[in-house]
């Protein structure tokens, strides 16, 4: 079906254009919220990405890969954003409201929740984005080597110093990780 | 379990929880508003563009492949050759014009101003003395001579290779700044008591006032006069790079629990003394550098608890967080392409325009296993290149004799080979009394 929306899109049918992404916008507004950190950057970068893909959607050769293609049209477009707007963005961490009651388990959750949000922080956007594709976009490596149009190996490497850096950054604030069971279900 | 895949899990757990759970209600329609003004680009575009995905492969034979490979093999070589002819070398000569003005400090507190050019050769020792500047167009330089144990030193004006020693003003204005055309020598001079704690248990030192000195005479102007609240003082000051204005930092102190606090705003005022204004409030402000075009201030904000290179409008009507850096100096290229700077990562220079980055920063990263390496980054006169002080240590102690200091340059963009321009004893450790590269 999405095969056919596709090839339908490819011919210049916005409505067929429409009706594929419609679907996939949540998800992309969410990784771009994820690798910006910014609410507004973010929808603006998700809008630009629908729009590239339509301009360039005739680059496509595969329908079977619309959804890496248009990935790796936000992971572009997101470096683009990045790269204009690095310093401006100011993102403060979510405050938790005191008066809320909140479980010994949740407290442990949020501990860690806060820790990483503080990690992310310190890494670069390249670094944050590959991070995302793996771990939010939850894609297997040789398809997150699409996405980011890179080599298998770098891909690896990138993740592999990535999580370095993060762990790096754990420690230098003086903050040694710590995950518990609880956390992480 | 794994340390790494217990990072991995909660990666993906902040991830997943952090997710929105909507995206704002109009977002697809507002793209499909968009999408219907568009075109789409036709697929040879796009192939050639190459945004083709998967990506293109060549298949031999293909009389469409073998055209289109024709095509961008011409465009290809009659492009490197209109870019090679019209584009300078990014990357630049490996060594650079000028001369390098440097302090001794080996045998500390016994300093000497020494001078070598930018390729390493011609070194010579100018004479005793410290905490040398040199205008930007090479001609002159001030420094402080004469100081030695309890007696203190003179601020001392001279041609930049030492000749023609004279005082300037016979007191150790350590900061003085001389203008870049040579003519003029800013300095600050103290006046009035410490700016002490009520229980008299913390000094922070003087007010003081700034003054303009041609190098030609001793007869100065008072350009800033002591700020009237008696707990401000000023510091950071420079000339703009026409030398028509001088940015400055005002710092209020106040003592809270023992500790003292400062209040700090930048501010600018005209040569002559006229215009005297407050550009911005800023949280704290200790090095201030013009880009060459006097329209923006680069300086280390939030100095303690995050530092980050910021970069003003001299209106004060914009400021931007240009990265995250450490406690050093940033400092523009003299061109104006590059801001230069410490982070977490080592050196960095970052492309500029308009006030705002261009693209990621350049990164070098020092080899960990030397010492007092942030120094400030010094540019080549053209901009071109940029030299690194690297201090290592080559004995036991914090004797100055315990370690050595090599001066490295490399390409702006910290991509190319560096070149070493001095292995000698230590130099500089004063950090506020940057080397000086000059024409």
């Amino acid at each position: 079906m999405d095969e056919e929306l596709v090839a339908r899109a490819q011919r210049g049918d916005r409505e067929a254009f429409a009706t594929l992404t419609a679907g996939r916008t949540k998800r992309l507004y969410a990784a771009a919220r994820l690798i910006l950190r910014d609410d507004e950057a973010a929808a603006d970068a998700v809008q630009d990405t629908l729009v590239s893909a339509w301009t360039d959607l005739k680059g496509l050769r595969d329908p079977h890969l619309f959804d890496a293609w248009l990935q790796r049209v936000l992971v572009r477009v997101c470096h683009r954003t990045a790269s204009r707007a690095r310093g401006r963005v100011v993102r403060e961490l979510l405050a938790v409201g005191q008066s809320l009651p909140i479980s010994p388990d949740v407290q442990v959750e949020l501990a860690a929740r806060d820790e990483l949000e503080r990690g992310l922080r310190h890494l670069t956007h390249d670094q944050r984005t590959v991070l995302v594709v793996r771990y939010y976009l939850d894609l297997p490596l040789a398809q997150c080597a699409q996405v980011l149009g890179l080599p298998l190996g770098t891909v690896q490497s990138r993740i592999n110093r990535a999580l370095d850096a993060l762990r790096a950054a754990l420690e230098a604030e003086g903050r040694p990780l710590v995950l518990a069971r609880e956390a992480v279900k | 379990m794994t340390g790494e895949s217990q990072l991995e899990r909660g990666l993906t757990a902040l991830f997943q929880s952090d997710a929105p759970v909507h995206a704002p209600i109009d977002l697809h329609a507002a793209a499909m508003a968009q999408v219907a003004q568009r075109r789409q680009r036709p697929a040879f575009l796009v192939l050639v563009g190459g945004d083709a995905f998967p990506a293109a492969t060549t298949r031999i034979g293909s009389a469409r492949t073998l055209v289109l490979i024709g095509v961008v093999l011409m465009l290809a070589a009659i492009g490197t050759l209109l870019v090679v002819a019209a584009l300078p070398d990014d990357d630049g000569p490996t060594t650079s014009a000028g001369w390098i003005t440097f302090v001794d400090s080996s045998t500390a507190p016994a300093y000497a101003i020494w001078r070598v050019r930018a390729d390493g050769t011609g070194a010579y020792r100018i004479g005793a003395g410290e905490c040398p500047s040199v205008s930007t167009d090479g001609t002159s330089m001030v420094f402080i001579a004469g100081r030695s144990g309890d007696v203190k030193g003179q601020t001392t004006a001279a041609r930049s290779d030492g000749s023609n020693q004279r005082v300037l003003v016979s007191i150790e204005a350590f900061t003085a700044d001389v203008s870049p055309d040579g003519l003029e020598v800013l300095w600050p001079k103290s006046v009035g008591p410490a700016i002490t704690s009520a229980d008299g248990s913390m000094s922070m030192g003087s007010q003081s006032e700034l003054w303009i000195t041609p190098i030609s005479d001793g007869q100065g102007l008072l350009v800033v006069p002591r700020p009237s609240p008696a707990n401000v003082q000023i510091h950071g000051q420079t000339w703009s790079p026409s030398g028509d204005r001088i940015a400055f930092v005002q710092s209020a102190i106040t003592f809270d629990g023992g500790r003292p606090v400062a209040d700090e705003a930048i501010w600018v005022v005209n040569a002559d003394g006229s215009d005297l204004h407050l550009v911005a409030s800023v949280s704290t402000a200790t090095w201030i550098s013009w880009s060459p075009d006097g329209r923006w201030l680069a300086y280390v904000g939030d100095l303690v608890t995050n530092p980050q290179v910021r970069v003003l409008a001299v209106d004060g009507s914009v400021e931007t967080v240009v990265a995250p850096a450490s406690q050093v100096q940033p400092n523009w290229s003299p061109d104006g392409r590059y801001l230069s700077y410490w982070d977490e990562f080592g050196i960095s220079t970052l492309e500029m325009s308009d006030g705002l980055p261009v693209g990621e920063p350049n990164r070098l990263q020092p080899s960990t296993d030397h010492l007092y390496t942030f120094q400030p980054l010094v540019w080549s006169p053209d901009g071109r290149r940029l030299l690194i002080v690297e201090t290592r240590r080559v004995g036991s102690g914090s004797r100055p004799e315990n370690f050595a200091t090599r001066l490295f340059t490399v390409d702006a963009k910290l991509r190319g080979p560096t070149t070493l321009i001095l292995d000698r004893g230590r130099i500089n450790d004063f950090s506020s009394c940057p080397i000086i590269w000059r024409p």
